[in-house]
């Protein structure tokens, strides 16, 4: 009995095991395609046959692709965008849920829910007027308009507050008994022992940047001030039937974000756990 | 805009810091000094979120044109969100409201589905679960712009690979997965359908990982139990597995139907153009983007229809709360 169980829990493990490594190569289809067409000349992208191995990989796809449109002027504007969002976001968040979760002042549970009360307003409803205040301010097409809008996240300051409470005092009242005030405890006890939910904060802010679109499309006009989002999206307009161009730059400009994020995931998994799941 | 954004930020700022002041003495300085640590954040959401909030809805009752200069966006009362219920409009309206929610509920569950089947197998195995976990991870890693560029190629109707595997099958196809104006059973647009499996491709990998740090945290006590009790594998999934991954399923229910409301970028990019300007497969986020930039200009329109979408979504996490949070025990 025992061991006919084992046998069928065997073959369950087996079966699953095969069933998701068939669901993982189909996942893997549209990547594959991707990095295959980006190395095929024109002629055979545009055969009519379906092919899916290059005949001769065609390296120099990549430097022509990159070059047809800035490509690396793109690169540059989000990594100059996504690099102070971060920055900021990991400035205005921490020290506002340094507020929340250490300091008591009157309203501070009331003030605490209307942040969070701001998450529910959905971007789209602030776009609008936000964009008349960067026009107005002169703002248009420069840094920072991409930058400012992102620069807080309540998202963050509520993650960040979760770990400051969780934090042990003892240490923080001996440093008070001792004299220190409260930006000598936030940045020299605080933030030291925060090292990790800090990372979390920072992979999340970068993630999300790297991947904004509307915003940009709306408040760039200029072929030097589009974030890499908008600029590999022109690819497919302005070079349509040359798809193994716009495969190389889709090719490119994911490549350092996986690179980023593939070593980071643990702290995306942290920070989905830390706001989500355990309320 | 700018005034009133500066203006409304003083005063939030003001009210933060006077509203401290009023503390005791004794805890006075500590109150002010968080004050002080709030003002960062007070000025970004005075600036960033309260005031274009307010201000949205105060345009929505305009004709604000964005080519027209400041102090021409003549007072129009309701007729903003009138135009978009009733007259020539609002068949867009509602053809983008459904393709909305068709959108979203067509991926949600599926994505959902997947993702806790993905995440049940996942549990059984042993140390082969972190390679496929980061493959099914994979597509979320990606840029979003660039995945829509691949698939509005892999759903080229004369080059593209579904087509084509289709040809090789020996089916003569020429399906325009992404142009065809053809509502499937008068309803869906195909182009829909066709981002909507990108999109389950793109978001069941990260879904499947939530799924799988709340199986963990499942006590193995239970199952035991349930095994006591002599019930078969279906009934203790049925009624130990599912409802202790309630908080799990209401969080990813949640975020996916608010993210899915807001859908944007793969109908920009994908979509064929001359499609999009008929409405035919237009989301409420593409049609207040359309209406403010490209076809009406008219911000004021915009703006209303971007409060209706507000109320929309508002509504719809709150049914989610009602239906799916009652039953929740944290």
């Amino acid at each position: 009995m025992k061991g006919s169980q084992a046998g069928v829990s065997k073959i369950t493990t087996v079966a699953s095991f095969v069933f998701l490594g068939l669901l993982a190569l189909t996942m893997l289809v549209p990547l594959v395609w991707m990095i295959c067409t980006s190395l095929m000349t024109r002629s055979e992208v545009l055969g009519g046959t379906l092919s899916v191995l290059p005949k001769v990989p065609q390296w120099q796809n990549y430097p022509k692709a990159l070059t047809i449109l800035p490509f690396w002027r793109f690169f540059l504007n989000s990594v100059i965008m996504t690099g102070s969002v971060v920055a900021l976001q990991l400035a205005i968040c921490s020290s506002a849920a340094y507020a929340f979760a250490r300091l008591r002042f009157p309203g501070r549970r009331k003030l605490f829910m209307l942040y969070l009360a701001t998450l529910m307003v959905p971007p789209v409803v602030t776009i609008i007027p936000a964009f008349l205040l960067i026009v107005e301010l002169g703002w248009n097409n420069s840094f920072p308009a991409l930058i400012a809008p992102f620069a807080g996240s309540v998202w963050g300051i509520f993650l960040l507050r979760q770990f400051f409470l969780g934090l042990p005092r003892d240490i923080e009242d001996a440093a008070r008994i001792d004299g220190a005030g409260e930006l000598t405890i936030f940045f020299r006890i605080i933030l030291p022992l925060s090292k990790p939910v800090l990372a979390t904060l920072a992979v999340f802010a970068a993630t999300s940047t790297w991947q904004e679109f509307l915003w940009p499309l709306i408040v760039t006009d200029s072929m030097d001030m589009r974030p890499i989002s908008v600029g590999v999206a022109l690819y497919a307009t302005q070079y349509e039937l040359s798809p193994h161009y716009q495969m190389a730059a889709a090719v490119a400009a994911m490549i350092p974000m996986l690179a980023v994020f593939f070593f980071a995931q643990r702290y995306l998994v942290r920070g989905i756990a830390l706001t989500g799941i355990k309320e | 805009m700018l005034l009133f954004a500066f203006s409304l930020t003083l005063v939030l700022a003001a009210a933060v810091v006077g509203l401290a002041a009023t503390a005791k003495r004794a805890s006075r300085r500590e109150a002010l000094c968080a004050s002080g640590f709030l003002l960062p954040s007070l000025v970004y959401l005075g600036l960033f979120l309260a005031a274009p909030l307010a201000f949205s809805l105060y345009m929505a009752f305009h004709k604000w044109s964005i080519d027209a200069g400041a102090g021409s966006n003549p007072w129009v009362g309701l007729e903003n969100f009138s135009s978009v219920f009733t007259g020539a409009r609002s068949p867009y309206f509602w053809r983008a409201l459904l393709n909305t929610a068709l959108y979203t509920f067509l991926h949600v569950p599926a994505s959902l589905a997947i993702a806790l089947g993905v995440a049940i197998i996942l549990n059984h195995l042993g140390r082969s679960r972190r390679f496929l976990q980061t493959i099914f991870f994979l597509p979320n890693l990606c840029l979003l712009a660039a995945v829509a560029v691949v698939w509005r190629w892999m759903y080229n109707p004369e080059i593209g690979l579904f087509n084509g595997l289709l040809r090789a099958f020996g089916v003569d196809a020429r399906i325009g997965w992404l142009t065809s104006p053809k509502l499937i059973g008068g309803v869906l647009p195909l182009p829909l359908l066709s981002i909507v499996v990108m999109a389950i491709w793109m978001s069941f990998g990260v879904q499947a990982v939530i799924y799988l740090a709340g199986l963990r945290s499942i006590p193995q006590t239970y199952y035991d139990a349930a095994r006591v009790d002599g019930a078969n594998r279906w009934q203790t999934f049925r009624h130990v597995t599912i409802p202790l991954l309630k908080p799990t399923t209401l969080f990813l229910l949640v975020t996916s139907v608010i993210a899915s409301f807001q859908v944007f970028t793969s109908i920009y990019v994908m979509v064929d153009e001359t499609l999009l300007a008929t409405h035919r497969a237009d989301v409420l986020v593409y049609q207040i983007y359309d209406y403010a930039w490209i076809s009406e200009r008219n911000l004021g329109l915009a703006s209303a229809l971007s409060w209706i979408l507000f109320l929309i979504v508002l509504s719809v996490t709150i049914v989610q709360f009602r239906l799916v949070g009652r039953e929740v025990n944290y």
